[in-house]
């Protein structure tokens, strides 16, 4: 049975400190992390790792967000796996609708850390949950 | 016997005086009327040409009264007319009657025969009114004319006139016959008398020609206007016999005259009312246009396309006073040559010219003449010398109460431009324009100050978003890593992890809020700084570990590269630290991932120059210029950032009296330098070891 600690999400922001929070925030929930540091790393570390979902910045140096969303998106082995936004930049309404095509979630910051990790956890079976 | 008269065949012969029958017979050989009366003036002798005169047959007036051909029978008798018959031409006047009653002016001569018992009178009379029939077309003509005419025979004193002259004069009724030329002045209207005397007595004189003119007023108060000309005939011997007058009535002519006068004089006016309304409403057509000119450039056209038609003006311009009332700035010109409106586009208030003597003294300047011009302005009249303007006007634009703001400077090709009537219109124009021109100026200055303060708005808007982005970061690290902690059970690791977050994030916004509070200051100039002896390398080193010290996730490394000793510098050690500590945080931020940092600190004996080099991508020279712009970012940031740094930098070195610059294109790192002078700069150039600010440096009190 696969337990909460085996789901692993993929952290994808340039912002060392926000990867902390949100290492430590899902850490709470018994998730595994991995880090990347901008939006071509995050696609490479997905297509390596096959993450159980994603947690992406948006504006982010190299590719950001959405075109790394994109990517994921493409590729076949990827293509269902969750992927939640997160950013601190107001968006517009045609961004908004864009994003929404693009991911599951969007959430701003700073992150509501509760619904957040509600999100998260709704993302997955309920038996998974503790 | 009677019948003896009757006939002029018989003349009887013989000597000594002539008898009455030999009278008869002499008389009726001329043209006139011939009778003879007996002692009791009965008549006896009537001839062929009496009894067409007075149209009697002989055969029924003889044996009657000589009274039958008398109109006043009461006047003195033929009986006792005993003139001789020399005086006939001018003889004494009687007034006949005809059979038919008519009564007619003769010239009655009148013999006194003694020779014979029964006819004592032989009587010559001239009917006058043969003589006026002749007249007639003449009395006519001159009634016609409202002429009259008189005669002065000057050795007998008898004044002969025309009965026009009588209706002329508005006299009743003159005397039949001649009058002295005394009486006859007493018959004219009082009002004449005098002049009328003056004018023949001078003439008389002189011998000249008389021509006067004479205005009488009736009784009822008619004005007729005489013309009365005439002059002086003189025998051989030069002495004058006679004077010849006419009288004319030209009341009607000058009416007529004075009518075609007040016609054409109606005409003009009314011409020059239609041309004085013309103008007003174009004047009026003007002021609209004004009205709606919002801005400078609005006014000049109106005043430009318009203004200088209503003047009737071939060329003019329009200028305004600069902001530091020094020069009169031209804003448009109509009508002069390229050089002339170059030479007006910019002149001192001061200059010598018609249109500054207008601004400075406030009132209008006319130019009516080339000459007076060119005694007035010589070096202006050079330059428009060719110009054919005949008149020029120069008027203040001044919108009182208040300064003048500007001038109109106006040329006239025609020498009459400059009448009462321009001139008020030139005034009433220029009035408008000042108007005009200084609400223009308002609205050009509330435009200015509007895209000024939207500038500024956008300006802050853009700003907030950054400095709200930048602020945005620290805040959610701080924000979330205080949650964290507030509500889960963490290791001691990763309490440490996130206090630390915490901390930075604090450091992080204090920084950005003293950027922004310096940058303000920048902006509103009230940034300062104090000054004191600084030893530069202490600082270098302070700012290096501060930056390194907020690095996290980076293996930077830091090269200090100082000459020693550096020696001081008088600097604000606070601000010169920041200013600093930008650098290197932005060569941390722009340099290479892993990459050297490079400080190096030379001097020589006037200023200590620092180097910070990064081995960053570079920056395009395009990009250089903005690098210490606030709010400036490079498209390839890939830090968020307000922009501030950098631009705090130079406001700090700025402060400081030196300079900041930057070298190194894409490729090559970027080494940013910034130079301060050992001592500090006077604002007035002048080099001081004292620091321009009062600071509290009780370790120099008694330096110098």
């Amino acid at each position: 049975m696969t337990r909460m600690s085996d789901l692993v999400i993929l952290i994808v922001d340039d912002d060392r400190d926000s990867r902390v929070i949100l290492r430590m925030a899902l850490g709470t929930r018994g998730f595994s992390t991995l880090e990347a540091n901008d939006g071509r790393e995050g696609v490479a570390m997905a297509r390596d790792h096959e993450p159980d979902a994603v947690v992406m910045d948006l504006s982010m140096p190299e590719m950001n967000g959405c075109e790394a969303a994109r990517a994921i998106r493409d590729d076949a082995a990827l293509a269902a796996t969750p992927i939640v936004a997160v950013t601190g930049t107001e968006l517009s309404r045609p961004e908004e609708e864009r994003i929404d095509r693009l991911f599951d979630a969007l959430h701003l910051k700073p992150l509501a850390m509760g619904p957040f990790l509600d999100e998260m956890s709704g993302l997955f079976p309920p038996t998974l949950v503790d | 016997m009677v019948a003896a008269y009757g006939s002029p065949a018989a003349v009887p012969p013989g000597g000594g005086p002539p008898s009455a029958s030999q009278l008869f017979a002499l008389a009726s050989l001329l043209d006139d009327a011939v009778v003879v009366l007996d002692d009791d003036g009965a008549i006896i002798g009537f001839n062929e040409r009496a009894e067409e005169v007075f149209g009697y047959e002989r055969s029924e007036i003889v044996g009657q009264p000589v009274d039958y051909l008398l109109a006043d029978p009461d006047a003195p008798g033929l009986a006792e007319r005993s003139d001789t018959i020399e005086t006939l031409g001018n003889g004494p006047m009687i007034l006949g009657r005809r059979k038919s009653g008519e009564e007619f002016p003769a010239i009655a001569g009148v013999l006194r025969c003694a020779d014979e018992a029964t006819a004592r009178f032989v009587a010559v009379i001239r009917d006058r009114s043969h003589r006026d029939r002749l007249e007639r077309l003449l009395v006519q003509a001159q009634a016609v004319a409202r002429l009259g005419s008189w005669e002065w025979e000057l050795s007998a004193d008898q004044v002969f006139w025309s009965d026009e002259l009588n209706r002329i004069f508005g006299v009743e009724r003159g005397p039949i016959g001649p009058v002295p030329f005394e009486t006859f002045l007493e018959i004219l209207p009082s009002q004449v008398h005098a002049s009328f005397r003056a004018h023949i007595e001078a003439s008389l004189d002189t011998l000249d020609r008389f021509d006067f003119g004479e205005k009488i007023v009736s009784a009822g108060g008619d004005v007729r206007h005489l013309r009365n000309w005439g002059g002086v005939l003189t025998n051989e011997a030069g002495r004058p016999v006679r004077v010849i007058g006419v009288v004319q009535d030209v009341t009607d002519q000058r009416e007529a005259e004075e009518r075609m006068v007040r016609t054409a004089e109606a005409e003009a006016a009314r011409t020059e009312a239609e041309r004085v309304a013309d103008r007003l409403r174009d004047l009026r057509d003007f002021s609209v246009a004004l009205s709606e000119a919002r801005t400078l450039d609005d006014v000049a056209t109106v005043v430009l396309d318009r203004g200088f038609d209503i003047l009737e003006a071939e060329r003019g311009g329009i200028g305004v006073v600069s902001d530091d009332g020094t020069r009169l700035e031209a804003l448009r010109f109509h009508g002069y040559p390229p050089e002339v409106a170059e030479h007006f586009s910019s002149i001192p208030i001061e200059a010598d010219v018609h249109v500054c003597e207008a601004i400075r003294t406030g009132d209008p300047i006319w130019i009516e003449d080339r000459e007076v011009y060119e005694a007035r302005y010589p070096e202006l009249f050079a330059l428009i010398r060719e110009i054919s303007s005949e008149t020029l006007a120069a008027v203040p634009l001044r919108r009182a109460p208040g300064p003048v703001i500007g001038a109109l400077m106006v040329g006239f090709t025609r020498a009459d431009s400059l009448g009462r009537m321009n001139r008020m219109l030139t005034v009433v124009l220029a009035q408008q324009v000042a108007v005009a021109l200084a609400r223009a100026r308002a609205f050009d200055a509330e435009r200015d100050a509007r895209e000024a303060a939207e500038s500024t708005a956008r300006a802050r808007e853009d700003a907030l978003a950054v400095v709200a982005h930048d602020l945005r970061q620290p805040l959610n690290a701080v924000s979330n890593a205080a949650n964290l902690l507030l509500e889960e059970r963490f290791d001691e690791d990763q309490r440490t992890e996130l206090l630390e977050m915490i901390s930075r994030g604090a450091s992080s916004m204090d920084h950005l809020v003293h950027d922004l509070l310096d940058a303000a200051r920048m902006e509103a100039g009230s940034f300062s700084i104090a000054p004191v002896r600084t030893d530069l390398s202490e600082l270098v080193r302070d700012a290096v570990d501060e930056t390194r010290a907020a690095i996290v996730d980076r293996e930077v490394e830091f090269r200090l590269e100082m000459s020693d000793p550096v020696g001081g510098v008088v600097a604000d050690p606070q601000r010169l630290r920041r200013a600093l500590a930008n650098l290197l945080s932005n060569a941390v931020e722009h340099g290479a991932e892993d990459g050297t940092v490079t400080v190096r600190v030379t001097g020589d004996r006037d200023e200590v120059i620092v180097c910070v080099r990064d081995e960053g991508a570079g920056v395009p020279e395009e990009e250089r210029q903005h690098l210490f712009d606030r709010f400036w970012q490079g498209d390839g940031r890939k830090e968020a950032g307000v922009g501030l740094g950098l631009a705090i930098v130079k406001g700090i070195v700025d402060a400081h009296g030196g300079r900041v610059w930057v070298e190194g294109g894409p490729g090559e790192g970027t080494s940013f330098y910034c130079a301060f002078r050992r001592r500090l700069a006077e604002p007035d150039g002048l080099v001081s070891d004292a620091p321009t600010i009062p600071v509290a440096r009780p370790d120099q009190s008694t330096g110098g």
